[in-house]
């Protein structure tokens, strides 16, 4: 959103080499004073100095749009510099002025059009704080006895984040300008901005907040979701379904359902299908490595039993297993383990150590799944009967796109490290060490009930 | 039994046919899990996964030789249109990695697909910014003005080659050349200070086709939008600096993006701009020709609609930062720009 209009004349301003305003037309010098500076101080506009002080380094004429903040907004200026003497002369050739970059245009609807807007609610305040009013979908999750209460009961009940209910006190309390900020409850994100209402006569009414739901229940649902969860959420769905299509007619090619072909044909077309499975498997890697990296990831406090998630591990890769003549052994029926975590995630961290045992265990051996309430927390450990990892990679092997010069055999590199990362989210931890018989053994270590 | 027979004659009849069209279909599907692979690198790593081409490093070497001799030959004072000349400095430079320093090949890098992508538009003649030149706002016309004769320059002006750069760049690749040149002939020549200081007084950035261009796209702001976003009427200049300022991002890392041999990231900076899903298929036809697969045209279909711009926007802004972060810290690590 952009507003003002053109220069009809250019505004001049001269800066030393040290970095001082020297001389401004009047809108320049408003500015720099608006921004703290002093009559004959440093120039108060980081932007503008950074350009000055580029123009007497290179001692060349320079041409640049540059972005200044201004109170509540941000100026958009175009500035041509040139060195004269040893003043830097700035001639700003336009300049306008736009809402800030990611502040929603609910901080400048009008009270008007404000309730009829959709996903726009607003609570309004009185003067000592309590609620006498609320329109949009916030008045949903509002009772009767809600209005009159205080509004550090009512931002209680609506933000579940005590640092941010006490930020949006502290602007409330100051009368001032709340600016948007993001807050999360359990069905949407919320972008929160806030200001104080005045009468007629200019004296303070109350406080008006204006709620802009950024995120709808059902979208929330997706684990990890945020509207910019572009790969996992947007892009992972349309490439997985051709490579969907890929793997079922390479599967059909390869088995033969439309007559037999050369041999060799068949073996391509499996080939095909295995390209296919691993680039699924990819896809889905780094969408989980998109949703882990994010600062706002976080996961689901299930009450799980581990003895159950190892059986339901065995069981998925039974089938991969009897490939490689390996048998997953799993804890006895009897043993029960409870923990506190995602249970979907503790599935998939097992699920990887489990593929990854298998893939790198020699045929014939036996992989070990056991669960154990130690001092630490449950843990669950994966054991195998391979090469082992040696002491200097055990770190190393939690990195991302680390494969320790493996290649060719499906992996991303990716899963150990999106393990750990998953099981750090759910304040557990995933190391490895040797086992007994000198293969490797994770061990996940979960929170406990 | 008899149908049974029948059956069978006919099924080995059509053999041969059937192990054709079975062959095609698995070659079809072997290069679409080739794209697939492309499309997931160059989403995700945009440009460190896609190397450079033999193609592309022979024509950035090209451009940094005539870059260094039109330098050169202005700072001795040697004729640039002398032929056949090569520059002096050019071992001392190699060696010493200036011309391997990130920024000065990521400004070549964008030349190249500059020069990649100007080829494919309808014509050179750049329409739009002819007509800006009547344009009321003076600086607009100023700068359509400046935008052609900076292009005309950059097309056919030999020896000056250098005024398409940066001033950072070209200040700091003149006083490298100085240093060389002083190295070269051991001892300092004043008069070469001289002409190094004359030719950095002499550049102005207004005037160049980058500065100029975006110039013009900040101050018609939204106005003739859809003329911006078509590089047969814009010219590439114009459209990429739409494309940058819109996305307040950098040029040269649009003409990277859009140059890539996948078409995602082109998908990815299209939507961001909120381009209508058949123009935006357009460009995509315009840009990429005949390398064009079913597949791409597939995942315009499915994916432009699906994809958010503000996540499109979102995962641009991540390619600059990294970008960014790459051009200022080139060793410090892995980069998915």
């Amino acid at each position: 959103m952009m507003t003002g209009a053109m220069l009809a004349q250019p505004i001049k301003a001269g800066v030393t080499g040290d970095g001082r305003l020297i001389f401004a037309d009047d809108a320049l010098r408003r500015l720099h004073f608006r921004a703290g500076g002093v009559e004959g101080g440093m120039l108060a506009i980081p932007a503008l100095r950074a350009l000055a002080s580029l123009t007497h380094q290179l001692k060349m004429r320079l041409s640049r749009a540059v972005k200044v903040a201004d109170l509540d907004e941000d100026l958009e200026l175009w500035v041509e510099a040139a060195l004269e003497g040893d003043i830097a002369n700035l001639s700003i050739q336009s300049w306008r002025a736009s809402v800030p970059r990611g502040v929603s245009t609910e901080a400048v609807l009008t009270e008007q059009n404000l309730g009829e807007t959709v996903g726009i609610s607003s609570l309004d305040f009185d003067i000592g704080l309590r609620l006498i009013s609320a329109h949009g979908d916030v008045a949903k999750v509002l009772e009767r006895s809600d209005f009159g209460d205080s509004a550090a009961n009512v931002l209680a009940k609506l933000i579940k984040d005590s640092e941010q209910v006490g930020a949006i006190m502290r602007a409330m309390v100051a009368r001032g300008q709340l600016p948007p900020i993001t807050v999360k409850t359990d069905s949407a994100t919320i972008l929160f901005s806030g200001k104080p209402t005045y009468s007629r006569e200019s004296a303070v009414t109350g406080y008006r907040c204006n709620l802009k739901f950024a995120v709808d229940e059902k979208a929330s649902n997706y684990v990890g979701a945020s509207p910019s969860y572009l790969f996992g959420r947007q892009l992972a769905p349309v490439l997985r379904q051709p490579l969907g299509r890929i793997i079922a007619n390479a599967e059909t090619i390869g088995s033969e359902l439309n007559g037999p072909i050369r041999e060799n044909y068949a073996l391509y077309a499996k080939d095909i299908a295995n390209a296919a499975r691993h680039l699924v498997a990819l896809v889905d890697d780094l969408g989980d490595l998109e949703a882990v990296e994010r600062v706002d990831f976080s996961t689901a406090k299930d009450n799980i039993e581990l003895g159950d998630v190892a059986r339901r591990v065995a069981g998925l890769l039974a089938l991969k297993a009897a490939d490689h003549s390996i048998r997953i052994i799993t804890p006895a029926e009897y043993q029960k383990v409870p923990a506190v975590a995602e249970f979907r995630r503790v599935l998939q961290i097992l699920l990887n150590l489990v593929t990854n045992a298998i893939r790198y265990s020699p045929d014939g051996t036996e992989v070990f799944i056991a669960i154990a309430e130690l001092d630490d927390g449950p843990t669950i450990t994966v054991s195998d009967q391979g090469a082992g990892i040696a002491v200097e990679d055990r770190e190393r092997v939690f990195e991302k796109f680390e494969r320790l010069g493996r290649a060719g055999d499906g992996g991303s590199g990716l899963g150990l490290y999106i393990s750990r990362r998953l099981a750090r989210a759910m304040s557990g931890d995933l190391s490895v060490e040797t086992a007994d018989n000198g293969g490797a053994r994770f061990i996940l270590r979960l929170p406990s009930q | 039994m008899l149908s049974a027979v029948t059956s069978m004659e006919a099924h080995l009849d059509n053999l041969p046919r059937i192990k054709e069209d079975l062959l095609s279909v698995g070659a079809g599907h072997a290069s679409d899990v080739q794209s697939l692979c492309n499309d997931v690198a160059a989403m995700i790593f945009p440009s460190a996964i896609t190397p450079p081409t033999e193609a592309t490093i022979s024509a950035v070497t090209r451009k940094l030789v005539t870059l260094v001799t039109d330098i050169e030959s202005q700072l001795i004072g040697r004729d640039p249109q002398v032929s056949g000349v090569s520059p002096r400095t050019w071992p001392l430079l190699s060696q010493s990695g200036f011309l391997r320093q990130s920024d000065l090949i990521d400004f070549m890098l964008a030349r190249v697909a500059e020069d990649r992508l100007e080829g494919k538009i309808a014509s050179s003649t750049q329409q739009l910014p002819a007509q800006l030149l009547n344009h009321s706002d003076p600086n607009v016309a100023d700068a359509a003005q400046s935008l052609l004769a900076a292009d005309s320059m950059y097309r056919r002006a030999r020896g000056r080659s250098y005024q398409a750069l940066p001033p950072e760049l070209l200040h700091q690749l003149c006083w490298r050349l100085v240093a060389a040149i002083e190295i070269d002939n051991g001892k300092r020549d004043v008069a070469v200070i001289a002409n190094a200081k004359a030719l950095l007084s002499g550049y102005d950035e207004a005037r160049t086709a980058q500065a100029s261009a975006l110039k013009l796209s900040h101050f018609l702001g939204n106005e003739r939008r859809d003329e911006l976003l078509d590089p047969n009427i814009a010219g590439m200049h114009l459209f990429v600096a739409h494309i940058a300022n819109t996305l307040e991002i950098d040029q040269d890392h649009v003409l990277q993006l859009i140059d890539i041999g996948s078409s995602a990231p082109s998908l990815i900076i299209l939507r961001a701009v909120d381009l209508d899903p058949e123009r935006a298929m357009a460009l995509v036809h315009l840009f990429k020709g005949l390398s064009l697969t079913p597949r791409d045209i597939g995942l315009f279909e499915n994916g432009f609609a699906q994809l958010e711009q503000c996540a499109a926007k979102t995962e641009v802004s991540r390619w600059a930062y990294a970008r960014s972060q790459f051009l200022t810290f080139p060793h410090s690590g892995k980069t998915d720009i």
